[in-house]
């Protein structure tokens, strides 16, 4: 319940930029911010879980997204948690979603671009797009080093 | 209109005579509103060196008697050039003196004059600082309601942030532009943590 909490917080300048003509957001990013997907967090001391911690200092948004591995490289599980921007909320919730079931390596192949589309991010929102892709990357690499040196 | 926009070399567009930078910035001595020089800092306009430890109560002193000054009703019987100016001039001090106000937005002035701001595709943050924010975010939400919770995170944001300035003071002094950058990083995310704490606690005075 802590992040549904958390999230009324961020909801206010949300809709405040929401009523401004100026910013719109896509009924996508809407929908991904007032249902996020996959909020939360795994126990990143797992050999299996692979943990990304992101940020844009430009907006002072922080992004954490983990996976857990299992044996054959498949993603079974995707958790993330974002203080920021409605974007940047949404733009974790969707990779979540999308890295969910893909093998490590089909995962790795997900850019920030597709992330933008599926959302209609306008161009000053795309930085947030490119911050869930580099979540993503750092959450992958974790788990490779951390296999890598277990296993060796 | 005519007339030179740029800070050195300018001429009054009304009647042609060469402005002094110092005392005709606004005004030509014939009485005429000057055109916003193209070249000019919010610093220059506002009087102030161009360094982080400003006098913050001779800026806004400034702000208010430049603002009397440029007020539209006295150009409402003027012509419509000088009206226009007199608005040019206002609105670029007010973005001057809003920008100089608060030691955030001034940094990252002072990073944006030395060529070197923070980008939107910098995602330059060193990992364990990310690390801390992530948790004294999890923190407020944690406390939810509770007031003695979300004071203790505030005192020590605050504290974080008075020390914060105290380093990219030093570092502007000593004119080293990419430690101030790094300070200002943390700035930004220790003052977007405290305007978090402000809406939770709007958030639960309108619940009362």
């Amino acid at each position: 319940m802590a992040v549904f909490r958390n999230l009324r917080i961020v909801l206010v300048p949300f809709e405040r930029q929401f009523a401004a003509p100026v910013a719109l957001y896509h009924k996508n990013v809407i929908d991904h911010y007032e249902n996020p997907r996959n909020v939360g967090s795994l126990d990143k001391n797992d050999k299996n879980v692979g943990t990304g911690l992101v940020g844009a200092p430009a907006c002072g948004d922080v992004m954490k997204l983990q996976v857990k591995v299992d044996e054959n490289g498949k993603i079974i599980e995707a958790k993330f948690k974002t203080f920021g921007c409605g974007s940047a909320i949404a733009s974790s919730s969707l990779a979540t979603e999308w890295i969910k079931g893909k093998d490590i390596g089909e995962a790795s192949k997900i850019k920030n671009t597709d992330i933008a589309k599926e959302l209609s991010l306008p161009p000053v929102k795309l930085h947030c797009s490119m911050l869930a892709e580099d979540a993503i990357k750092a959450a992958l690499n974790d788990w490779k080093v951390k296999n890598n040196k277990n296993d060796g | 209109m005519s007339g030179s926009s740029a800070l050195a070399d300018r001429k009054c567009w009304k009647c042609g005579t060469a402005t002094n930078t110092e005392q005709e910035l606004f005004f030509c001595n014939c009485g005429v509103v000057q055109i916003v020089p193209s070249d000019m800092t919010f610093f220059q306009v506002m009087k102030c060196n161009e360094t982080f430890n400003i006098d913050v109560q001779l800026l806004s002193e400034l702000h208010k008697d430049l603002q009397r000054k440029l007020h539209p009703d006295r150009y409402s019987q003027k012509s419509k050039e000088e009206r226009l100016l007199a608005e040019q001039q206002s609105a670029f001090i007010n973005k001057a003196y809003n920008t100089l106000l608060k030691p955030l937005s001034r940094g990252l002035y002072l990073l944006e004059l030395h060529n070197d701001p923070i980008e939107e595709s910098n995602s330059d943050v060193d990992p364990e600082f990310l690390m801390e924010v992530m948790e004294v975010n999890e923190d407020i939400a944690e406390a939810s309601t509770d007031m003695d919770a979300l004071l203790k995170v505030e005192n020590i944001n605050s504290a974080k942030i008075n020390l914060c300035l105290k380093e990219i003071s030093k570092t502007f002094k000593d004119n080293d532009i990419p430690s101030a950058k790094r300070h200002l990083i943390k700035l930004k995310y220790f003052t977007n943590i405290d305007d978090k704490l402000k809406e939770v606690y709007r958030t639960m005075m309108d619940k009362h």
